[in-house]
């Protein structure tokens, strides 16, 4: 077996071992469990913060650049040493607000904002992939400089490493990661199997290398004064060395143990307690210095005594080779691959938790694919978001690896990964110390120094080569030179990684000052503000400023959705206890629903929590902004609620339809009886004079000659107006029932008004009213019956001689023709008829009350007018007029025949010719 | 001896045909052909009884009827009342308004005649 | 105030104080100083005994604050 396949094998029965490990922490009892709860856990945990990086790169940086390296961990060091200050404060505001990663804190900070969020997720994805790819080329490497042990004891063939080893090391990674990181269907519970197995595979990193380190002293050189004796030929401290890049790449560092996904994810997301930070404060630190410790003797004794041209980054794994001790080799082989692992599986977790949260759950909630009301499992959903989202990220790591920036040494292509992240550290400051910074800014900053970043250490590493980029590197965009990537503004600065540190925080923190002061915060920013740089001070107050709605049935509804029922129903009935309620669930207030939007939130992260609780409760006070976010699912919500609001408007409507036909049915049946009382008014009326007449020519035999020839013709037009009068009101059942009396044919309607003014003169003269006549429309023509256009006008001029003025009363009386229409005004200069009645002026059986007082006619008239011109195809209205009643009769004309024939043929031509 | 009677109706006809009826009854009569022109006769000369339609022009019977009541000269007025609807709430609103007595139009002649007879007694009142 | 019981005052002035004086101490000019010339002690560089001992008291300074500033940290029982 050779050294490459125990290798392989052992690295598998590690694998395996691990999984016990997490299999059996997952499943102890809740008191056995403490155990991975403890501070030392912990801060085991937090130094996956040492990668292959250090385990394999660090011995190649102090190889290279000699004490540099201690400045990856010097960093850290100042941070945690100074934890009271920016950790502590961090970790209060995540436990309180259960965040969910660093793009949930920073968004959570920024107005809950998901455009925060997903551009903090993908600058920490892109700055991930050279970061992946530092650890499968590691673990690549390591395989091949132990498959090469004997012909290749330097490893120097191993510079590069071979694509299908690195193919299938990623493939693995993604299938250890997946079934470490999301076995649980549980994405809520903190994951004590994957703590337990990174706190071991911490442990294996520790012992490997000092083990490694011991053999390097006692094995290799002479004891500690032998190794420092070597020192000053190969690691010569110089006071240059202590310069600007020193410093740099310290803060480079303290930046990203805040800023890198996977180092919040341990720190902040997994913390059990704030305790454990205190352990951690000068524990992780004391980590890092054993570690550095035994670095330096590898570098010095690797270079001292391994042949020229070896690889400096595996000298962790040559050493021990060369040295005959395959145990050790073994043993340093097995920490190299819980570096890599242990990182990967952190990062993954991290970066897909923010992913999925923060870029695929806001597009469903706006695609509608999760629905939250409906039968979707969100869970099931989430999870595969993340399987998706961990291979999506080794591939990314994989792909860079293939790129150019490959055969770089390690710690180079860490440092770039580095500087992506550093990224965040204006918005994390800004977020924790200055209340002004708003959602601009920091949207502004992230972008302007993830720009830069690209820009200038980003793309030169995976595009260099290329000719295009090359040329453009060379000379400037577009001949820019002031715009070259390795000297922006023409700074010359030797050292690319300063140069484009220098410039990306830069520019990234004037964006995010300017951004922040050239806006007002919004109401939510503003609060959120205050909840995140004055956390010590407001005790609790984490609740946001609601109004709303919502049942506990729906909020149960929506959380068992995200969490599980079990899950779910222990919040409610938890929530319900502590308040003293003795219901399974809570009563729903502000506090409860900011408590479950918190609790959701440890899930899908800020944004997302607030989307689904909006949807729910519906109410929002907060910000305009925020509206538009969830506009959608909003939208989708409303939309269902419209049709509920409709149906119910529809039933409402129907009803209002009914009322108004039974009020309608009562006053028809009102108007019906009051018609008959009118009819039989009228009726009577002659038949009084009939019969009063009739009973004197009877009973006075003594009545001379000349009376009673005189009453008997009362008595006959007594009779022919009760006629008249049945007329009228048949004429009306035919109009009403629409039955043809006889065929229209062309009436000039002016002769038609002349014979009913000449009708009407008697009557006119009688009452002393004159009648005025202007216009003229002579030759126009329409169709219809003239007797009845006749009986219009009579009926109309009647009218206005009858309800018109008393004194001086004058009827105006106007006709034109015009426009295909035929319209003639009757205008009184009466009282006028008030508006009340002129609604119903033409109703069929409707009488103005008016008709108390002026007992006159049957009430048909006006009725019958209208129907008629109706049936003529034209309009009778009543105008508005400032003088009495202003009746208008407008009726279509008809062409004569030559002016038809002029229309119509070349329609028709035209017609036939298409 | 003769009575003076009003008779208010603006039907000419109607009106023509118990002028002469209670002309020929030995009445003096005189005619109002609206509302407005019977209040002022009836002001100007107050008549022994009053003839009333109750659908006038201008100013309904019913209106008349409650004025002369309202009125000390005219409280005792035998009045009898015509109308050609004949609807059972506006007799209860004459008798209401204290109307002597309530004939509906068509009427027979007679039946006026000897109305006004009885009011003109006295025996028609209360 | 949340700050105003539970530890004292300088000690919590040193938790702040702390790694600002860690970090003045790490970088240039400083750490320049130990660098010059080829000063050994007991055959080891002098920067390399000074960055590795000022490293060391750095994290006795955190135990030791953290043992003082213990009493603030709620305990985190859910």
């Amino acid at each position: 077996m050779s050294l490459r396949d125990l290798a392989l094998a052992t690295a598998l029965g590690f694998a395996l071992l691990l999984f016990l490990v997490a299999f059996l922490a997952d499943r102890m009892p809740g008191e056995r469990q403490r155990w991975f709860a403890s501070p030392l856990v912990y801060t085991l945990s937090i130094s996956v913060y040492c990668t292959s990086w250090t385990f394999y790169g660090a011995v190649g940086s102090a190889t290279r650049d000699g004490l540099e390296y201690l400045t990856i961990y010097l960093g850290p060091t100042l941070v945690f040493i100074g934890f009271w200050s920016i950790l502590r404060k961090i970790l209060r505001i995540s436990r309180r607000d259960s965040i969910t990663s660093i793009a949930d804190f920073i968004s959570s900070r920024y107005g809950k904002s998901d455009t925060v969020a997903a551009i903090v997720t993908v600058l920490a994805l892109v700055a991930a992939a050279p970061y992946i790819a530092l650890q499968i080329k590691a673990i690549a490497t390591s395989f091949q400089v132990l498959g090469a042990a004997g012909e290749d004891p330097g490893g120097s063939a191993s510079m590069v490493p071979d694509t299908a080893v690195a193919l299938w090391i990623t493939v693995g990674l993604a299938l250890f990661t997946i079934l470490f990181g999301t076995r649980s269907v549980d994405i809520n519970e903190r994951n004590f199997g994957v703590v337990a197995a990174i706190a071991i595979e911490a442990l294996v990193k520790l012992v490997a290398l000092v083990a490694v380190g011991l053999l390097a002293v006692y094995g290799v050189a002479d004891g500690p004064g032998d190794v420092f004796a070597r020192m000053a030929e190969s690691v010569q401290p110089r006071p240059e060395d202590f310069g600007l890049r020193w410093v740099g790449l310290i803060l480079l560092s303290g930046a990203a143990i805040l800023c890198l996904p996977r180092q919040f994810q341990v720190t902040f997301v997994e913390n059990q307690s704030e305790r454990h930070l205190l352990t951690a404060a000068w524990l992780f630190p004391l980590y890092l210095l054993v570690l550095s410790l035994f670095i330096l003797p590898i570098a010095v004794m690797g270079q001292a005594t391994l042949p020229p041209g070896s690889n400096p980054d595996m000298t962790v794994l040559t050493m021990p080779i060369a040295a005959g001790r395959t145990d050790i080799a073994l043993l340093a082989f097995l920490g190299g691959f819980s570096s890599a692992t242990s990182m990967v599986i952190v990062s993954c977790i991290a970066l897909s938790t923010m992913i999925s949260n923060h870029i695929v759950m806001p597009l469903a909630l706006r695609s509608s694919a999760v629905r939250l009301e409906g039968g979707g499992d969100v869970q099931r959903f989430l999870l595969r978001a993340r399987r998706a989202a961990i291979c999506f990220i080794l591939l990314c790591g994989f792909l860079y690896m293939r790129t150019g920036a490959g055969g770089a040494g390690l710690a180079s292509i860490g440092l770039i990964a580095f500087a992506g992240a550093a990224q965040v550290l204006p918005a994390l400051l800004g977020a924790l110390y200055w209340e002004g910074a708003n959602r601009r800014g920091a949207v502004a900053g992230l972008i302007a120094g993830g720009a830069v970043w690209a820009y200038t250490l980003f793309l030169p590493t995976i595009l260099g080569g290329l000719d295009a980029w090359d040329a453009l590197a060379a000379a400037g965009p577009e001949g820019l030179a002031w715009l070259r990537p390795d000297a922006l503004f023409g700074m010359q600065a030797g050292d690319p990684l300063m140069h484009a540190l220098f410039w990306s925080l830069l520019l990234n923190t004037l964006a995010f000052v300017l951004g922040s002061l050239t806006r007002l915060p919004t109401p939510i920013e503003r609060l959120q503000a205050a909840l995140f740089v004055r956390v010590f001070s407001d005790r609790g107050g984490a609740g946001t400023v609601r109004g709303r709605a919502a049942s506990a049935d729906q909020l149960f509804d929506l959380a068992q959705r995200i969490m599980g029922p079990d899950r779910a129903y222990a919040i409610f009935r938890r929530y319900a206890a502590s308040r003293g309620e003795a219901t399974e669930f809570p009563s729903v207030d502000d506090a409860f629903v900011a408590h479950l939007e918190r609790r959701l939130a440890a899930s899908v992260g800020a944004a997302s929590a607030r989307a689904m609780i909006l949807s729910v409760t519906g109410s929002e006070t907060i910000s305009l902004d925020e509206l538009v976010r969830i506009a959608d699912e909003t939208a989708r919500l409303m939309e269902y609620s419209a049709e509920i609001t409709r149906k119910s408007d529809e039933v409402e409507r129907a009803a209002v339809q009914l009322r108004a036909a039974n009020e309608r049915l009562r006053s028809l049946d009102r108007q019906k009886d009051e018609f008959l009382s009118q009819v039989s008014h009228e009726l009577r009326t002659p038949m009084t004079s009939i019969r009063s007449f009739t009973e004197i020519l009877v009973g006075t035999p003594d009545l001379d000659a000349r009376e009673r020839e005189r009453f008997i013709d009362i008595i006959h037009a007594e009779s022919i107006r009760l006629t008249g009068l049945l007329d009228e009101i048949l004429d009306m059942a035919v109009i009403e029932r629409g039955e043809p009396e006889r065929p229209p044919e062309p009436v000039d309607p002016a002769a038609a008004l002349d014979q009913a003014i000449d009708a009407c003169l008697g009557l006119s003269r009688t009452a002393g009213v004159r009648i005025e006549r202007s216009g003229a429309a002579r030759a126009a023509r329409i169709m219809g019956n003239r007797s009845r256009l006749t009986q219009v006008f009579i009926n109309i001029l009647s009218n206005a001689i009858k309800y018109g003025a008393r004194e001086n009363a004058v009827i105006r009386v106007t006709e034109r023709a015009g426009e295909g229409s035929y319209v003639a005004t009757i205008t009184d200069n009466g009282p006028g008829i008030p508006p009340e009645e002129a609604r119903t002026i033409f109703d069929k059986f409707s009488r103005g009350r008016a008709g108390e007082t002026v007992a006159q006619g049957a009430g048909l008239g006006l009725a019958i007018s209208h129907a008629i011109v109706e049936r003529l195809g034209g309009t009778l209205r009543l105008e508005p007029s400032d003088t009495g009643a202003r009746f208008e009769i407008r009726l279509p004309l008809v062409a004569d025949g030559s002016v038809l024939n002029d229309v119509q043929s070349p329609k028709r031509s035209h017609s036939s010719s298409s | 001896m003769t009575k003076r009677i009003l008779i208010a109706e603006d039907e000419r006809n109607i009106a023509e045909s118990l002028r002469f009826l209670l002309t020929r009854a030995g009445h003096e009569v005189s005619l109002a052909a609206d509302g407005d022109e019977a209040l002022a006769m009836l002001r100007r000369a107050p008549p022994d009884a009053l003839v009333l339609d109750l659908m006038l022009p201008k100013r309904s019977g019913f209106d008349i009827l409650k004025t002369l009541r309202a009125a000390d000269e005219t409280r005792a007025l035998p009045i009898l009342m015509l109308t050609a609807k004949g609807q059972a709430n506006d007799r209860r609103t004459a008798e209401d308004l204290g109307v002597d007595a309530f004939v509906t139009k068509p009427f027979a002649n007679d039946e006026v005649v000897e109305t006004v007879a009885r009011l003109l007694d006295g025996g028609g009142h209360g | 105030m949340a700050e105003e019981d539970g530890p004292s005052r300088r000690a919590r002035d040193l938790a702040i104080l702390l790694p600002v004086l860690g970090t003045v101490l790490l970088v240039p000019p400083l750490v320049g100083l130990f660098a010059r010339g080829d000063a050994r002690i007991v055959g080891v560089p002098l920067v390399v005994l000074y960055l590795f001992g000022l490293w060391l008291a750095l994290i006795v300074g955190a135990l030791l604050l953290t043992r003082r500033l213990g009493g603030t940290a709620p305990d985190a029982a859910e």
